[in-house]
């Protein structure tokens, strides 16, 4: 036995040391604004983000009797969820700022979420995943009960809880047969079980109830009820962190288990994500419609994105699956900049915004009216906007592998979505404001949505600076 | 592959990306406040585009079917997608006729809009570029983001700067459009996984199954149907028209609609002849149906506007007409029948576009005097308005067809093919002829002759300077064209001749190698 090396271990270690020192920070500083936390949080995210594009793995490889991979494929994702939580903190400290709730805990909330998220991209162990899951969703129960004055957040809060714990639960129950059947936990030895195991039913059993674990964490219809209430009652700073990274995160738990580990039993869970991905299209899209609040209605809107997502995965190969990676890591850089703004646009004595309040936006205030209307036509799909090309990605290993009518089930469906982001756009420029609007003073938020919703626009222009990335991975 | 890449200027890229870079630094950096000052710069920039198709006409090479100016460069690496321009016979006229409509907006744009100035010239330039990129493209993807980007800055203007049932009519348009046009989407996805390509000429030649070109067609279909329109789907159009200002109704008649018979042109027949002409007798059906049931609905028609977008669906029939007789034709060894047909198909589009421009103008000129589109509201103004009521006679001739105007002889050309095919088809396409001139002609007696009735109308100013000078430069081209087409025919002529000879040659049997 060799010593034990540390080194692939490091970007996790920095997290977790990032962590405690901002609780540390926290109590020794006396500002009120939490400056120094703030700053230290998004210095250290962006180092660890920095250190990870630097040392980018050639191949993947497990270490610790096979329970961490690092891999091409996770890494990415880690730089990715990363990025997009720095965003989310900018806009969520803006918001708790207002709300006077903001602590230092905030921070170290969101670090140690960023953390079960890397753990969760780079579990090679069912184990390992399992904590990384429950490192992450307990976190988020904290953030969201965080305003503690605020029944409507408390109640999210418990919602989240129970239905998260059921999906936890879910999920450790398929484990637990799992490992009844082959003895194994880590990935690749359980793989190699399943591909000679006796017991192919119980397997697959077992695997139904890890995937419907899964769809309950992404928010996959039949199990999407909890998001809308838990988008809508959470304070909007931690629905904006909750809609974003988490995703990126999932999805590298997903294809860990139904890409890399259950690649035997495809023909098993093909079915399963079908009629989920069919269901979040159709549902998503359509209840969408009859919403007024925006937070529910990205919250509908954000289902349906992820029935397009798991639609690639469905398709497979490694079309379908960078073309689903590529689509989550825009939605995360979607919805983060439509959760942005709404903090932006919400007044200290408003809980959340109703889609009436942004009436006449564009009039009042152009250019943030038109970085609104950059992130609905993105979500669209309307080129040049980025949210085009993931969308003509899925749309195209779809095709690929034979399945055309779903590409055509699923473009009719992004007519039905445009419908509503047109509605939110037609609020924005076409009807007259009825109130003024009092921004958030606060240029940093200003600078981030400007940057955050220009990217959309950008990205969308050289498409493939992303993609490349997300072929990387899967090659 | 007869593609050379050309090191001179970037014309194509200028057209498309000079009105659009002009838009956005509009948008962004003109104060709303500085209305003379975006108004002067937008017809600065919008002058600037036309004279670039100057060039890239005097060095056109009419005599080859080839794509010209081409530009390549590579954009969507992973996926096989270029930036990948060039124009033949089929694109050049549209996009002249585009940068030259770009101007006209601008100017009648001048007096009668009044808030957010800036937004409106911005939207025009952006409009511009976009559309004359959805010609220029050589690459279906690229091609598909021109198409669809397009329609957010034409959503904004109607839905601004619109009538009273704007948002209803501008989502409408939206929603028609983009249904229609994702479904070509996965057409061409199909298309390009099978070619492994997406350059349009690599699709042209791509042998397809019968069973799919049928798919395939509709879902062209569909997005080119809405577009042109034809009849069923005909129904965003009258809506968008009546609401849109003056300016979003032009450029929705003179280039939008033919955006949807290019396509036909371009994708439609060349990459799926066999669904073409298996569905040609059907088209040309739903083409005579727009041709009559349409002219009809336009005479009771109460509102202008209304009026005119309805004569439009009318005569885009024709385009349709022309485009889908060429099957029969080919099939009886027609040939030159054929390349007349496509030649009075394209000529009405550019004539069309034109002439429909220039009646939605002559309306705005009254709605911007009286702020009425209905037709009682109105009668004697030639009495107050002889220059205005000379220059609308003019275009209610062509728009009547009346010979010697360039209504005329798009119009012409294919009623002399369709009697090739038919004397039944001709005949009831020549209904239009009578039908045209009965509710052209009709409102504008009821317009303009007569007593003056209305207190409103007897204070009426005749046409101003800005507004002669606009209506005059697309009365010497209506004139032009009517007298001499040949310009337009000699443009056309390679493209259509190669497109009847070799591009809808069937799929199904090997055909080897067309020449010509």
């Amino acid at each position: 036995m060799t010593e034990i090396e540390l080194t692939p271990l490091l970007p996790e270690i920095a997290l977790l040391i990032l962590g405690c020192l901002v609780l540390m920070v926290d109590l020794f500083t006396t500002d009120r604004e939490k400056q120094s936390c703030y700053l230290v949080t998004q210095l250290g995210l962006i180092g660890i983000a920095i250190y990870l594009a630097t040392h980018l793995p050639i191949k993947a490889f497990d270490y610790y009797l096979d329970t961490f991979r690092v891999d091409i494929f996770s890494q990415l994702l880690k730089i990715a969820l990363i990025i997009i939580s720095t965003l989310a903190v900018v806009y969520g400290r803006v918001f708790i700022r207002g709300r006077k709730f903001l602590r230092g805990e905030f921070y170290a909330l969101v670090i140690f979420a960023v953390l079960g998220m890397c753990i969760l991209v780079s579990g090679g162990h069912l184990l390992t995943l399992y904590l990384g899951l429950e490192l992450l969703s307990l976190t988020m129960y904290a953030m969201i009960a965080m305003e503690r004055g605020n029944s409507i957040g408390s109640e999210a809060a418990v919602k989240y809880f129970i239905t998260g714990a059921i999906a936890s639960g879910f999920i450790l129950y398929g484990i637990s047969l799992i490992y009844g059947i082959t003895g194994q936990l880590g990935l690749t030895a359980i793989a190699e079980a399943i591909a000679v195991t006796e017991h192919p039913l119980l397997v697959s059993f077992a695997m139904i109830f890890i995937v419907a674990g899964v769809a309950f964490k992404l928010g996959l219809v039949p199990f999407h009820m909890w998001l809308p209430d838990v988008y809508q009652g959470s304070p909007t700073a931690i629905t904006t962190f909750i809609a974003s990274a988490p995703k990126i995160a999932v999805f590298g738990l997903t294809v860990r288990l139904l890409v890399e580990t259950f690649s035997d039993l495809t023909e098993a869970w093909q079915p399963l994500i079908l009629v989920a991905g069919v269901l979040s299209i159709a549902i998503g899209n359509l209840v969408a419609i009859a919403q007024t609040d925006l937070k529910r209605l990205l919250a509908y809107s954000g289902i349906a994105h992820m029935g397009y997502m798991i639609l690639g995965i469905y398709a497979g190969g490694s079309v379908g699956h960078s073309a689903a990676m590529y689509y989550v890591i825009t939605y995360a850089l979607m919805t983060t900049a439509g959760f942005g703004l709404i903090i932006f646009l919400s007044r200290e004595s408003y809980i959340y915004e109703t889609l009436d309040e942004i009436k006449g936006l564009g009039r009042k205030n152009p250019w943030y009216g038109l970085m609104m209307s950059f992130v609905m036509l993105s979500m669209a799909g309307i080129p040049p906007f980025i949210g085009f090309w993931p969308k003509l990605e899925i749309f195209r290993s779809l095709v690929l592998n034979g399945y055309w009518q779903l590409a055509v089930f699923a473009v009719i469906f992004s007519v039905v979505g445009l419908f509503y982001y047109l509605r939110v756009i037609k609020l924005i420029y076409f009807d007259a404001p009825e109130h003024e609007f009092q921004f958030v003073r606060s240029r940093s938020i200003r600078f981030a949505i400007t940057f955050n919703c220009l990217a959309l626009l950008l990205f969308g222009l050289v498409p493939d600076t992303i993609y490349q990335f997300c072929l990387d991975a899967f090659t | 592959m007869d593609t050379t890449i050309t090191n001179q200027v970037p014309w194509l890229s200028l057209l498309i990306w000079f009105p659009v870079i002009g838009g956005a630094f509009l948008l962004f950096s003109v104060g709303k406040s500085k209305q003379k000052l975006s108004q002067w710069l937008a017809l600065i920039i919008s002058l600037v585009t036309l004279f670039f198709c100057i060039p890239l006409y005097m060095q056109f090479d009419p005599s080859t079917h080839a794509l010209q100016f081409v530009e390549r460069s590579v954009w969507f690496e992973s996926i096989n997608v270029n930036y990948h321009l060039g124009v033949d016979g089929f694109s050049l006229p549209l996009i002249i006729l585009t940068s030259f409509i770009g101007v006209i907006v601008t100017i009648a744009g001048w007096r009668n809009i009044e808030h957010r100035v800036n937004m409106y010239m911005a939207a025009f330039l952006l409009l511009t570029g976009l559309m004359n990129g959805v010609f220029a493209a050589a690459d279906t993807i690229l091609f598909y983001v021109f198409w669809e980007a397009m329609l957010i800055p034409m959503f904004l203007v109607i839905g601004i700067w619109g009538g009273p049932n704007r948002v209803y009519a501008t989502i409408k348009f939206f929603l028609y459009t983009f249904i229609g046009s994702v479904l070509m989407l996965v057409a061409l996805i199909y298309l390009g996984i099978k070619a492994d390509s997406f350059v349009i000429q690599d699709l042209q030649i791509l042998p397809v199954d019968m069973s799919t070109q049928h798919l395939i067609f509709w879902a062209f279909l569909i997005a080119f149907a809405v577009k042109i329109p034809m009849w069923p789907v005909h129904t965003w159009l009258p809506d968008a028209h009546v609401e849109a200002p003056t300016g979003g109704s032009v450029v929705l008649a003179a280039i939008m609609l033919k955006m949807g018979a290019y396509g036909f042109l371009r994708f439609s027949l060349p990459i799926v002849p066999d669904a073409s002409l298996y569905w040609s007798e059907t088209l040309l059906v739903l083409a005579i149906i727009a041709i009559v049931y349409i002219g009809f609905v336009a005479i009771v028609q109460r509102d202008m506007k209304k009026l005119i977008a309805y004569s439009s669906i009318a005569h885009m029939g024709f385009v349709v007409m022309g485009i889908f007789l060429v099957f029969s034709l080919m099939s009886n060894t027609k040939t030159d029948a054929a390349i007349i047909a496509t030649q009075g198909a394209y000529f009405q589009m550019i004539s069309h576009g034109f002439i429909s421009g220039a009646m939605f103008l002559c309306i705005g000129v009254l709605y911007d005097r009286m702020h009425s589109r209905q037709i009682s509201d109105y009668g004697g103004v030639a009495n107050v308005m002889p220059k205005f009521a000379g220059f609308f006679m003019l275009f209610s001739m062509a728009n009547a067809g009346l010979p010697g105007t360039s209504g005329f002889v798009g119009e012409f050309m294919v009623i002399l093919a369709a009697f090739q095919v038919s004397p039944w088809l001709s005949i009831s396409a020549g209904t239009t002829l009578v039908l045209a001139a009965a509710y052209t002609l009709w409102m504008y007696r009821r317009v303009m002759f007569g007593e003056v009735e209305s207190k409103r109308v007897a204070v009426l100013n005749d046409l101003s300077a800005r507004e002669i000078f606009i209506l005059l430069s697309l009365a010497v081209v209506v004139l032009l064209f009517g007298i001499y087409p040949q310009p337009i025919l000699e443009l056309t002529h390679s493209s259509i001749e190669y497109l009847l000879k070799c591009g809808i040659q069937s799929k199904l049997t090997d055909g080897g190698i067309c020449t010509l």
